[in-house]
């Protein structure tokens, strides 16, 4: 067998990339003998994969190699999730797994979440819940369930292949971010927070002690304007930055000044 | 006369083909070897394939350090089966079954699996041996629909001893673009598609290609043929559209049901919704037994509970009552009725076993031995053979203990056997799965484009394959290709007139694209592309394939308009004798869901189903602060103490679904907050200087003017010595603001009328509502409860408005006039309520009926 060689065909919609990659197909099966099952192609839809297909097909159809094109359902030619899929199975042996695999839909995905992490849940349940409904990342509307944030992030963190510890630099990152955007209070409402609190280093929060009613007033007559927030949770650039309500919408913003913040810096300083 | 058999890959379960020559039969290979049998009087029946599976099971337990091993420790039972599943393809490959030093080192670990149960390749090879040695004279000549170098080496070489011959298909002579294609098969040139009528494409969705189908096939003269692949949907989409179910439809049969919610039933936790399930099935082995632990189940979803046992207890009763009711003597039916629980508690075993520790193989085989009594019990022997033969493979397999994977696989496949749930129905056309089935020719062939009919990849590595090719072996892999085109270009040159292709987009993408698709393409070219007709395009009529399509103009329905007044003669619904305090909430909400649900009694029900998590963990915290208060108290921190322990003991009679995996968290919610609520609903209660007087009480008084009487049922009733203060405690799971809105707007009707319930002679009574996830308090006043007032609410004024609504409400009943409250209206009402109660819209069954909520 030759060595792989990597061609990467760039260009816009329409511009007959699927027809590049149908005559290359035809070029290997037909002049370099290449057998379907020799094949990779991959789209990124379905409709793509069956389009792919079928030109592949009619195109040695019309070299009169008809049964090399019904060959060709052998070929690796699909969708990223059917080629992976059907490598896995193909290999299962070599690879040590179950050569009887399912992939999950959305719901056997979230049940199969919810399973693995129903005893860390449980555990931790106590813990998080209250700092989960101050953060907004939870709420009586979800029936108090903080679990899709850390599915969020646990699914972000395997599309990304962080290990824990590229989780934790993640965390350290995030944690970073929200200390920064925190750091600077106006000075009315810092003077009445280091009066009130029990003394941490600026510029960190501190007021981890105070009520929340009267966070809540402090962090009312700050002034609200955008540009002295920083980005959010997540720091620009940092791997979990992409993860929906985690990445810096307002809403998160705001909570996170308003009464979670103090707590949740509290906590993470502690190494939550 | 010599008799034919014609053999063909795709002819088992075939329809028989028309017009074949006297003393001709056709036979697919299973067919054929079942032939075999009787001409050689062998036995050519394989082993039923759970049993072959265990045994490979079994023979890999015993091999370590081989390539299966490491999946083998995954999921042994997946494992066994690919593992025989390849060692068959080696033997239809022509592999004798033995190894060298050459052998590649997967098959070399294959030649050592020991001897297996005989599966097809196996009896395939005792025919050909026995063959071999004596071949019968009366054998029929054998005529093969696919030539026989497309069939597998193990078979070609039986065709060789039996002189086979190739199967001349009749012609079916053909004009135009037909003609043109079939050409193209042939070998000739390309051509441009002329569009005749002859070649004709539908695509469109999966609906409107069915429906256009539907309406055109009735205008075809009878004997037409129809493809549909095996997993397309054609069968059942001609069916929901008023034709004739062509193809039978076929799934688990009940014995596989029974025996697969049987199996759920021994895993701990008990697993409520599988024993719904398994008390709705039909034909049930508990009798009357399962009506009343179905609502034992739905109110207390859990098992070995107070509402369990008294299930039970019913369920007994009732068989003794039905047996006295047949004649029965005393003594047979105290028998009878012993059985019947012992059954209840076979079905249902108070003995679960956790998913770490497994389940031993004998309870399983319990299980399997009580279907097969079921099914022999009521003479259907044959919904026992899922059961038969799980017991038979794990008995083989010698496995003593199931992890949830190997009994699941082990049930996948023993339950594989799908029958025939419907037979298919006469209709004016025959039905072929598979192309290659089609023998005889028609003049219109309509052909459902379903998913592409699958190539597996070749599970032989290419060193695998160079040694086969050096040995004559031939994979099958590399065969069916050619044999499914040469089905395919049959079927095809077997159309005399017309060929209809239907390829319905999303089925295409799922699958892949048919490879018709392409041999059209590949014979038309870019002119194909006028060939396409849209299915969307003719759902109002129109010419497809030359016929018309029969098509009339239907003016469209009108449903009926939302209904806000409903009359009846009057006098013919009046006041219930007794009427409960939600019961007079309802009817001051809305007079029509009052007048169908107490004087009517029209119920919505469905299957029986488990409560959702939230109302679930409701009830179960309401029924253990019940407990608590019910068995007293030291201190708030002991009541805290108490709730929790109560917790723990009745989770698994009372609230099972929490135990499930994944329910952690919401448990550990529920516990703590139950602890949380009773350490301060306690505390609140020890302040205000009150003590408990009852809990779950009923309460019943006349309501004034002869309106009937007034019943409730009390869920905490407190009283203060000092004063002789009732207070009325109504617990609520619900988070939501809606409790502090009665209260606000003054329409907590019941809360009011419990109020008036409990109130004696010179006492004063007062009721508050305690939200158990919020740890509030809600009440009309302050008094008892310090900072739970909510402004403007005042009880006894919510009660005299209420009983004055009452009463107009039920003179506006007598009169005959019943008002939909949720359907707008004209303010026609002279004298409006005093009281402002929002319609009770939400989770109405009956808006259906009034339309409130619909859109004009």
């Amino acid at each position: 067998m030759s060595q792989p060689t990597l061609s990467i065909v760039t260009a816009g919609a329409g511009s007959g990339k699927t027809w590049r990659i149908t005559q290359d197909i035809k070029r290997e099966v037909l002049e370099n003998g290449v057998p379907p099952a020799g094949l990779l192609a991959t789209t990124f839809t379905r409709k793509a994969a069956a389009e792919l297909q079928l030109r592949v097909q009619t195109a040695l159809i019309a070299a009169r190699q008809g049964e090399t094109a019904l060959a060709m359902q052998e070929a690796l030619l699909g969708t990223v999730n059917s080629v992976c899929g059907r490598l896995l199975a193909e290999f299962a042996f070599e690879a040590g797994i179950s050569p009887d695999l399912t992939v999950l839909d959305e719901t056997g995905e979230a049940e199969a979440f919810a399973i693995a992490f129903g005893d860390a849940a449980g555990t931790a349940e106590d813990r998080i819940a209250p700092v989960a409904f101050r953060l907004g990342l939870a709420g009586e509307a979800n029936g108090g369930d903080w679990h899709e944030p850390v599915r969020k992030i646990v699914s972000g963190a395997r599309a990304n292949r962080l290990d824990a510890a590229a989780l934790r630099m993640s965390e350290t990152r995030s944690l970073a971010g929200v200390l920064e955007m925190l750091s600077t209070p106006d000075p009315a409402g810092a003077a009445a927070l280091d009066a009130a609190g029990p003394g941490h280093d600026p510029p960190a929060c501190s007021g981890g002690q105070m009520g929340s009613r009267r966070r809540e007033k402090e962090h009312a007559r700050r002034p609200r304007d955008g540009a002295r927030h920083a980005p959010a949770f997540c720091t620009a650039g940092s791997p979990l930055s992409h993860l929906g309500r985690l990445g810096g919408s307002g809403y998160a913003r705001s909570r996170c000044g308003a009464q979670s913040g103090f707590r949740g810096s509290h906590r993470g300083r502690g190494g939550a | 006369v010599t008799p034919t058999l014609i053999v063909g890959w795709s002819l088992d379960g075939a329809p028989a083909p028309v017009g074949l020559p006297p003393f001709t039969a056709v036979a697919g290979p299973l067919g054929c070897l079942d032939q075999f049998g009787q001409w050689l009087g062998l036995n050519t029946r394989a082993t039923p394939e759970a049993s072959r599976i265990a045994a490979c099971h079994a023979a890999l337990v015993a091999q370590e350090g081989r390539f299966w091993s490491k999946s083998f420790s995954v999921d042994s039972w997946a494992t066994a089966r690919r593992v025989l599943a390849l060692r068959d393809a080696l033997l239809f490959a022509g592999w004798d079954g033995k190894a060298d030093d050459t052998t590649p080192p997967r098959i070399a670990d294959l030649a050592g699996l020991p001897a297996l149960p005989r599966g097809a390749a196996d009896v395939l090879d005792d025919v050909i041996a026995v063959l071999s040695e004596r071949k019968p004279s009366f054998l029929p000549r054998f005529v093969l629909a696919e030539p026989a170098k497309l069939w597998p080496p193990l078979w070609q070489k039986l065709f060789v001893q039996l002189d086979a011959t190739d199967y001349a298909p009749p012609k079916a002579p053909a004009n135009g673009d037909l003609a043109a294609l079939r050409r193209f098969f042939e070998g000739g040139p390309a051509a441009t598609w002329a569009g005749d009528g002859s070649v004709a494409l539908l695509a469109g969705d999966t609906a409107c290609s069915a429906n256009l189908l539907s309406a055109w096939l009735p205008a075809l003269p009878p004997g037409e043929v129809l493809i549909g692949g095996d997993e397309s949907m054609l069968s059942t989409l001609l069916r929901a559209r008023h034709q004739p179910r062509p193809a039978a439809l076929e799934g688990a049969d009940l014995g596989a049901q029974l025996l697969a919610l049987g199996l759920a039933l021994l895993w701990d936790p008990f697993d409520a919704g599988a024993a719904l399930e398994f008390l709705a099935l039909p034909q049930h082995p508990l009798g009357g037994a399962c009506r009343f632990l179905t609502d034992a189940i739905v109110t207390s979803p859990g098992y070995g509970g107070v509402n369990y046992r008294a299930a039970r207890h019913f369920a007994l009763r009732a068989k003794l009552r039905a047996d006295r009711a047949r004649g029965f003597d005393r003594a047979t039916r105290h028998t009878a009725a012993r059985a019947r629980l012992a059954a209840i508690d076979a079905w249902l075993p108070p003995r679960r076993y956790k998913a770490e520790d497994g389940i031993p193989a004998g309870a399983v085989t319990t299980v399997c031995g009580l279907v097969q009594s079921w099914a022999i019990k009521r003479a259907i022997p044959e919904a026992g053979a899922a059961a038969s033969s799980l017991a038979q493979a794990i008995i083989i397999s010698g496995v003593a203990v199931l992890d949830n994977m190997l009994l699941g696989r082990m049930l996948e496949t023993a339950a594989s056997g799908a029958v025939t749930l419907l037979a298919a129905e006469a209709a004016p056309w025959r039905f072929f799965a598979r192309p290659g089935a089609r023998l005889d020719s028609t003049a219109t062939t309509v052909w459902w484009l379903g998913g592409a009919e699958g190539q597996a990849a070749s599970p032989w590595r290419m060193a695998e394959q160079s040694w086969m090719a050096t040995r004559g072996l031939v994979h099958d892999e590399a065969l069916a290709p050619a044999r499914a085109r040469a089905g395919l270009r049959r079927a095809v040159a077997l159309t005399s007139g017309r060929l209809v292709v239907a390829s319905p987009r999303g089925q295409a993408e799922e699958g892949g694209a048919h490879p018709l698709l392409a041999e059209l393409q590949g014979c038309f070219g870019d002119s194909l592309g006028r060939a396409w007709v849209e299915a969307d395009a003719l759902q109002s009529g129109g010419v497809f394939a030359g016929l018309e399509l029969p098509s009339r103009s239907v003016p469209a329905a009108v449903p009926p308009a939302p209904r806000r007044e409903w009359l009846v003669p009057p006098d013919l619904v009046g006041p219930r004798d007794r009427e409960s305090a939600s019961g007079m909430e309802t009817l001051l909400g809305c007079k029509l869901k009052w007048v169908l649900q107490y004087a009517v009694q029209l119920y919505a029900r469905g299957p029986a189903t488990l409560p959702e998590a939230k109302q679930l963990t409701g009830t179960f915290l309401h029924e253990i602060m019940n407990q608590v208060f019910t068995n007293g108290f030291t201190s708030p921190t002991d009541a805290s103490a108490k709730a929790q322990a109560l917790f723990e003991r009745l989770l698994p009679e009372e609230a099972a679904p929490l135990l499930k995996p994944g329910m952690q968290a919401m448990q550990a919610r529920a516990k703590g907050r139950i602890g949380q609520a009773m350490a301060d609903l306690t505390s609140q209660i020890q302040r205000a200087g009150l003590q408990v007087a009852a809990t779950e009480r009923a309460f019943e008084k006349p309501l004034p003017g002869k309106a009937g009487r007034l019943y409730g049922r009390i869920d905490l009733l407190l009283h203060r010595p000092a004063d002789g203060l009732q207070v009325v405690l109504d617990a609520k799971w619900s988070a939501s603001n809606w409790y502090h809105k009665k209260l606000e707007q003054n329409t907590a009707v019941q809360l009011a009328a419990y109020a008036w319930l409990v109130a004696g002679r010179g006492e004063s009574a007062t009721a508050a509502y305690y939200l158990l996830r919020k740890l509030r308090l809600l009440a009309a006043d302050t008094y008892p409860f310090a900072d739970a007032e909510i402004p403007g609410a005042d009880l006894a004024a919510s009660w005299q408005a209420a009983l004055a609504d009452y009463r107009d409400a039920l003179t506006a009943l007598r009169n005959g006039r019943i008002i939909a409250a949720g359907v707008l209206g004209d303010d026609d009402e002279d004298d409006g309520p005093q009281l402002n109660i929002p319609p009770p819209c939400t989770f109405c069954d009956y808006q259906i009926l009034c339309g409130a909520g619909v859109s004009a």
